[in-house]
């Protein structure tokens, strides 16, 4: 055995199952199911100092660590892909701590951590789908203050917002927020949905899955049970329309997923492909079955 | 090490919560336990949610059939929780008998609403009155027997403040949060 | 056909191998050791210890080195390895009065009990580059004297006795601990002054600053400025009394600011308080000015609507392990927000040109 391995079990001996210890367990836990009592609305829980950076995902990382079982199949994804740098780093730690199956099939897994994507395959019952959020507070780019936020959750006092997405119609014919598009949950916290494309945001209402949000840094705890009603704001004469480049992936030929818009020539010539990794993969796969 | 509630603690208390999870996500459904060590009065499920929750910032209120010294020892052994009053639980444990009235509980405030008790309502034998349930978690209504539902349905007034409970017995589990919405069945006569 | 690029695990190893190639630096240089560092970086050391709320030399001395002098990467490898430690028990309040003084002066009192003690300090030091310190093995030697042990009690109690300087009453409570509970505003004095204490050295010193400038200006004076060792004792339960289980050096600091008087209290001196880790009087002087100026509503005093004053917003930001993270996720792709938000300009630039042809 080298050097390297020795030390890297080593580190497993020294920390618990999924790295936390029981006690911050604990208080993850019990903030993780009053959250699931009071869909939307944000539990405050004391974040621990992880060993990766505050907004890297921490808080996603406690809300995956407090729920973790050793037969999970775990799923990492940034901006839709398996293979980015951050997804790939936060996979290893997992597999390093809890010594955790994986995949990069979202139908496989038991538990998806994911930063600014809802995968484009649909979710199932029990599946748990952990957000890591970086702003938990919808309300904090109009009041940067948490006893005037707090107390507007409070009263469902949510006419600044309102006034917000009214105005950028008055300015743009269009509201002005194309990502993080907040909802309302179970008609009664506007909630951030973290920055996720609009696009994404009908993924969110009535899921069959469980949808967990940690924001490791803002210190707090979010959930939308299944089968909860997540209405994006808007208004009668100007509802709320999902968005996404008008063209087709050019690997999988997908026309329905969400696309990243990549630059392929130094004279700027674009090309588009799903930002969804395994849903491009799945793709693929189905084509060259028609194809045989 | 045979006397600890879990045998292997970290994997067993992940096990236990992940049904709680599912449980309070899918409320009115319900959901399996493993055993554990515990005293005899407590059932597997009761004594799991107070194992995988409670630590020294717990308080836990203990209705009279519970409040013994061997359930006391064995929860302040593993757990550090405080023996707490009505008012001031975060965690209630006994028959629904016992607990009523629910209104010294807390419930929350506006700013804070999950500052509210759970109540862990631990028997089979009440009376039942059919009801159907919606809300958050609930696919299509589900029919499910409660004890005296106008109290569930006061409580579901109250949202976003308000009780959580869970039914136990034996190995099972089945929660019952805030959000949901309780219809009584009009009984045919 | 375009085929996705893959390799994030493999960049990812590489890169980090590169960077410990790069910390080690020219091989045929002696690797610096933790002794070194914690002999001779001490300042270095004391500031990764008080930021990282962790009182170990040794494991400071290593974040050091780890980190490459990466004072705020060194505090945060110690943040993240200080959680995963059992708390055992607390120990007694510290007692700074009967602190063994390496350094103690007041500002405010030519002669005190005890006397004025410089101490190890750059104060009065010219800030000339000392070329002497370019040749190895100097070995400088001072002076010494044995120890005075006369009692040093606070200069500021005996403003106190003439009843001129607010006494600070024990609310009874037990205070906030900032790493365990998830602060709500308003906070309490505990809760800001332990988040001070942790917080990052320039933002204070940049806040602390402004106050002299005007922004919530209070001018204080240094009624007292003390480093030195304190005994640590914990109770034990089975002994029945207390043991001394460690000393630390500790750095405290009282500044005697102005009162006007307010319709509630009749003038009077008011404290500001700044306690930190190991010799680190930069950062006690200017937690003590911001911990003055947070208390103005307890005081009765006018907010002026400055950044000193304001709870929420000083201690929110004052973290360096909070900041510096989420200043850094934006180095992280932020491709589908970015193309979410090139879609909606696309969108309303069309608009906007259709509209302007109209």
């Amino acid at each position: 055995m080298n050097e390297m391995s020795k030390n890297e079990n080593l580190d497993i001996q020294i920390y618990n199952f999924a790295y936390l210890d029981e006690n911050t367990k604990r208080m993850i836990r019990r903030a993780l199911l009053k959250a699931l009592c009071i869909p939307g609305y944000q539990v405050p829980f004391s974040s621990r100092e992880m060993p990766m950076p505050y907004g890297w995902g921490t808080g996603g990382i406690q809300v995956t660590s407090a729920c973790l079982i050793p037969k999970d199949v775990l799923k990492v994804i940034d901006q839709g892909a398996d293979d980015t740098t951050n997804a790939v780093s936060i996979r290893k730690f997992f597999q390093k701590t809890a010594n955790v199956a994986v995949t990069e099939k979202t139908s496989d897994a038991s538990i998806i951590q994911t930063r600014h994507r809802i995968p484009e395959t649909k979710l199932k019952e029990k599946q748990i789908l952990v957000y890591q959020v970086p702003i938990p507070e919808p309300l904090r780019f109009l009041e940067p203050r948490e006893v005037e936020t707090r107390k507007m959750h409070a009263l469902s006092e949510y006419g600044l917002m309102y006034v917000k997405l009214y105005e950028d119609i008055a300015k743009h014919g269009h509201i002005e927020t194309a990502y993080a598009y907040p909802v309302k949950t179970n008609g009664n916290y506007v909630t951030d949905p973290s920055p996720i494309p609009k696009f994404d945001n009908p993924k969110m209402n009535n899921s069959p899955a469980i949808q967990l949000f940690g924001a490791g840094r803002e210190q707090r705890i979010y959930a939308i049970p299944p089968y909860t009603n997540v209405k994006s704001l808007d208004f009668e004469d100007y509802p709320f329309e999902a968005m996404k480049a008008n063209f087709k992936c050019s690997i999988c030929g997908s026309s329905d997923s969400y696309l990243d818009e990549i630059i392929v020539s130094d004279d700027g010539k674009r090309s588009y492909i799903c930002s969804d990794t395994d849903y491009c993969k799945e793709q693929t796969k189905l084509n060259s079955k028609k194809e045989d | 090490m045979e006397n600890y509630p879990f045998s292997e603690n970290s994997i067993n208390s992940s096990i236990a919560f992940r049904s709680l999870v599912n449980a309070t996500s899918y409320p009115g459904r319900t959901f399996q336990i493993n055993k554990l060590n515990k005293p005899s009065v407590l059932s597997n499920a009761a004594a799991t949610i107070l194992i995988t929750l409670c630590d020294n910032e717990s308080n836990v209120y203990l209705s009279k059939e519970y409040n013994t010294e061997e359930v006391r020892n064995w929860l302040i052994f593993n757990t550090g929780a405080i023996i707490s009053n009505k008012k001031n639980a975060d965690f209630v444990i006994g028959t629904w008998k016992s607990l009523l009235p629910l209104n010294e509980f807390k419930i929350g405030v506006p700013e804070y609403p999950e500052r509210s008790a759970t109540l862990i309502i631990e028997e089979t034998k009440y009376k039942k009155v059919k009801c159907n349930i919606d809300g958050p978690g609930i696919k299509n209504k589900l029919n499910i027997d409660l004890p005296n539902p106008e109290l569930f349905i006061e409580n579901n007034n109250l949202y976003p403040l308000g009780l959580d409970f869970y039914f136990t017995n034996d190995l099972e589990i089945l929660s019952i949060p805030r959000s949901t919405k309780i219809n009584i069945i009009k009984s045919e006569h | 056909m375009y085929v996705a690029v893959k390799g994030g695990e493999v960049a990812i190893d590489n890169a980090h191998s590169w960077m410990s190639e790069i910390r080690r630096g020219d091989t045929s240089i002696p690797n610096i050791t933790l002794d070194q560092i914690s002999e001779q970086l001490t300042l270095g050391v004391d500031r990764v210890m008080s930021e990282g709320s962790l009182y170990d030399k040794d494991l400071a001395a290593l974040a050091i080195k780890q980190s490459r002098g990466d004072l705020i990467e060194a505090i945060f490898l110690l943040r993240a390895y200080r959680t995963t430690l059992t708390r055992f028990s607390y120990s007694k309040p510290v007692n700074t009065a009967n602190m063994t003084c390496l350094r103690r002066i007041s500002a405010t009192f030519k002669d005190i009990p005890g006397g004025q003690k410089l101490g190890p300090t750059f104060d009065y030091t010219h800030r000339l580059l000392d070329f002497k310190l370019l040749a190895e093995n100097e070995s400088p030697i001072s002076p010494t004297k044995k120890y005075n042990d006369n009692k040093m009690p606070h200069v500021l109690s005996f403003l106190n006795q003439e009843d001129l300087m607010q006494n600070e009453k024990d609310n009874n409570l037990d205070p906030i601990d900032i790493t365990r509970e998830p602060i709500s505003y308003p906070t309490s004095r505990s809760a800001r002054l332990q988040a001070l204490s942790r917080g990052d050295e320039g933002f204070l010193l940049g806040l602390a600053y402004s106050t002299q400038r005007g922004y919530a200006r209070n001018h204080a004076f240094v009624g007292e400025l003390r480093i030195g060792i304190v005994d640590i004792e914990l109770y034990i339960p089975e002994l029945g009394f207390e043991i001394n289980v460690a000393e630390i050096i500790l750095t405290e600091c009282e500044t005697v600011n102005q009162f006007q008087g307010s319709k509630i209290e009749p003038p009077q001196f008011t404290r500001g308080y700044g306690l930190v880790f190991g010799q680190t009087e930069r950062k006690a002087l200017a937690m003590a000015l911001i911990d003055r100026a947070l208390r103005w509503k307890e005081l009765g005093e006018d907010y002026s609507g400055a950044p000193a004053q304001d709870e929420e917003f000083v201690i929110s930001h004052c973290d360096n392990i909070q900041a510096t993270g989420f200043l850094e996720h934006i180095k992280l792709p932020h491709y589908v927000d970015f193309q979410s938000e090139l879609e909606l300009i696309r969108k309303i630039r069309a608009d906007a040109k259709v509209n302007m042809k109209r």
